[in-house]
């Protein structure tokens, strides 16, 4: 209950112009960078964790909170209008969208999408406020090999949900937690993989692999893909949003149902409590979901809101489920959860289950800002400024990715004031666009990357407890529980076939 | 055996898997009386990206015949029907940063990055418009300095001092 208290005592946070500033701030930047095909939320986060260097952690974690929200909901305008989902997580929105705006009910389209990320986004954050006590109390019985179990839990999610490239996402997570051993021993005074570079001493710093993996490789990405993006700026300017348009009629949403609302909200929240799912899977299940139970299932595909209601509710929801394993674990959710996760550690705050009973302080106004991105921001900054954000697509491609190299490269370097850490960026830059290029998945080499030395050393701390005897990953019950979970994950992604076998990626077709 | 594109990745990949292993070897016993070493892990997990990669590097290069009907191929490789520039603008902007990471601290924020952005504007465009790209580059090495040196007091280096 103090937490509850706690978290709505921040909002008052919010009356702080300057804090305000920077959540709203986040908001529009975030939008932005969603609608823009090829940007995302996440190469956002990225480009301004370094500025996070200089800002209050308190500040810093709001206004990551309300960019998150924003790119979980700004790339439905193009997957609508376009066809083209901005962000990931909107592309089963486009499903129902586009035929609808094909049909001429793009401006009903629109609406049901923003309603939909407004009651998510509302749901999602108020079911993680509740419930965020309770998590927090269940993690403290979690002990050494119980979390060595989680971690392993974890990654071995991340790599097996990757459905159809399991192989390129084991690779992909090895390479993470290969990189993640250079520099010195976590236990004794040894250094590792250093190759003679005195740099490499300390190891590779999160910021320069966060800026390489998800910016770096964007705009190598973007520049050898530029065909592709003029034909979405052309495509983009024959169309016309007005402001009313994200506004749908009352008897529309009543149409689509509160229990639509509802069921994706909690789909979205259980999935973003997953490691490694993330707001792609949660749309496609909700969407999965409203299919099965409708009783007019033909007509998905074909323009039904309920399809982009059920998608945008659970996308949105997803953002107060991830909050739960980064904070109480230290276990990212997703991309931005792991550059959350980065804004913690460089302010020297390590998550955990410690973490919401002794800086509650610092985590209660990220909610509030979750809170109020979702159900102020969202419809606000989409009646002031949706029409202009298919605008901003037009912008000329060279000032933007100038623009954004910049703020790559630059930013790699203000976090120790160091060419090295340019460099490292690079490097990892390039090895993301190679990984990318062949088809290996960035993200599940960042999570290895970072769940990787607490995998080590809680491996090695559990064997000095036991005196060496592995059993004690099977005798204690916190870490038997993990192990069976990770038996039921396997059986049910790998071993036993879904009833349903299309995928997020082959519905999207 | 001939490798074919698809397959050099994963080939690159178990190389340096074999390199890590052989230096995690190199750290010594991976287990003694006093318990886990500093190499186990890095031993337990060269060994599996190592046998990872090489099952990935022999199924890419199995995909030799079904390579012709590959419908996905990958990103933009995508026949456009346009002709393919000499250099990668990929390659291009890799060259751009690393010349930049280079000077940046032997000629200065301002000039280096005016350099930088012109160029990487010039990879992202048509090569027409000079000044309109040097103007602006300009801004945005402005916008840059007031955002982390103005706004956020980052010391940017400078030519002189």
């Amino acid at each position: 209950m103090d937490f509850i208290i706690l978290v709505g005592s921040s909002f008052g946070t919010l009356l702080d112009p300057t804090t305000l500033a920077y959540v709203v701030g986040g908001f529009l930047i975030g939008t932005v960078f969603a609608a823009i095909p090829g940007l995302t939320a996440t190469l956002a986060l990225a480009l301004l964790l370094p500025l996070t260097y200089s800002l209050d952690v308190t500040t810093a974690l709001m206004a990551c909170a309300s960019i998150y929200m924003a790119g979980m909901c700004g790339g439905s305008i193009t997957a609508i209008t376009v066809n083209i989902p901005g962000a990931p997580s909107s592309m089963m929105t486009a499903r129902d969208g586009y035929p609808m705006q094909q049909q001429g009910k793009g401006a009903l389209a629109l609406g049901h999408a923003a309603v939909g990320s407004m009651l998510g986004g509302a749901f999602g954050c108020l079911i993680l406020i509740l419930m965020a006590p309770l998590v927090a109390d269940l993690s403290l019985l979690v002990q050494t090999s119980g979390k060595f179990s989680l971690l392993a839990f974890a990654i071995i999610v991340i790599v097996i949900s990757e459905r159809g490239k399991v192989l390129k996402a084991a690779v992909a997570a090895c390479i993470g937690m290969m990189l993640a051993t250079m520099g010195l021993d976590g236990v004794e005074p040894l250094a590792r993989f250093t190759f003679g570079l005195g740099d490499l001493t300390s190891g590779i710093d999160l910021m320069p692999v966060i800026i390489g993996a998800f910016a770096i490789s964007e705009i190598l990405l973007q520049a050898s893909d530029q065909q592709t993006a003029s034909k979405i700026v052309n495509a983009l300017r024959a169309v016309t949003i007005r402001r009313r348009d994200f506004f749908p009629p009352l008897s529309q949403i009543k149409k689509v149902g509160l229990g639509c609302y509802i069921k994706s909200s909690l789909i979205g929240y259980a999935v973003g409590v997953l490691p490694g799912a993330g707001g792609s899977m949660g749309s496609f299940l909700a969407y999965v979901e409203a299919v099965r139970t409708s009783k007019n299932p033909e007509s998905f595909g074909k323009g039904n809101p309920q399809g982009i209601a059920a998608a945008e509710t659970a996308n949105n929801a997803v953002c107060g489920g991830a909050l739960v394993p980064t904070l109480t674990f230290g276990i990212p959710g997703d991309p931005v959860m792991a550059i959350m996760l980065g804004v913690l550690v460089i302010n020297g705050i390590q998550p955990g289950p410690q973490l919401m009973s002794n800086q509650a302080h610092l985590i209660a106004p990220m909610l509030a800002a979750l809170f109020f991105s979702a159900v102020v921001l969202i419809p606000l900054t989409l009646y002031l400024l949706g029409p202009y954000f298919v605008k901003v697509v037009s912008i000329p491609r060279d000032a933007l990715y100038g623009a954004i190299a910049l703020l790559a490269v630059l930013g790699s370097y203000v976090s120790t004031y160091s060419v090295f850490q340019m460099i490292v960026a690079l490097v990892m830059g390039v090895l993301a666009y190679a990984m990318r290029k062949n088809d290996l998945p960035i993200i599940t080499m960042v999570l290895g990357f970072i769940l990787g030395p607490n995998l080590e050393e809680f491996f090695r701390r559990s064997m000095a407890i036991s005196n060496n005897n592995p059993m004690t990953f099977f005798t204690n019950l916190d870490s038997l529980f993990f192990v069976v979970l990770t038996l039921v994950f396997i059986y049910f992604l790998c071993i036993r076939k879904p009833a349903d076998p299309a995928s997020p990626a082959e519905v999207s077709e | 055996m001939i490798l074919k594109r698809q397959s050099l990745f994963p080939l690159f990949i178990l190389v340096c898997s074999i390199i890590y292993l052989i230096e995690a070897i190199k750290l010594g016993r991976p287990i003694t009386a006093e318990g886990i070493r500093p190499s186990f892990v890095p031993m337990v997990l060269g060994s599996l990206s190592s046998l990872f990669s090489l099952l990935l590097t022999i199924k890419a290069s199995g995909l030799t015949k079904g390579a012709q009907t590959d419908a996905n191929p990958p990103s933009g490789e995508r026949a456009t029907g346009a002709a393919k520039p000499l250099v990668s603008p990929a390659v291009l902007t890799i060259i751009a940063i690393s010349i930049y990471i280079a000077l940046f601290s032997v000629i200065g924020y301002a000039l280096s990055s005016l350099l930088f952005v012109f160029a990487v504007t010039t990879i992202f465009s048509e090569r027409n418009r000079w000044l309109h790209k040097l103007v602006t580059s300009a801004a945005i090495v402005a916008f840059g300095y007031i955002v982390f040196e103005q706004l956020f007091g980052v010391r940017l280096p400078a030519l002189w001092g």
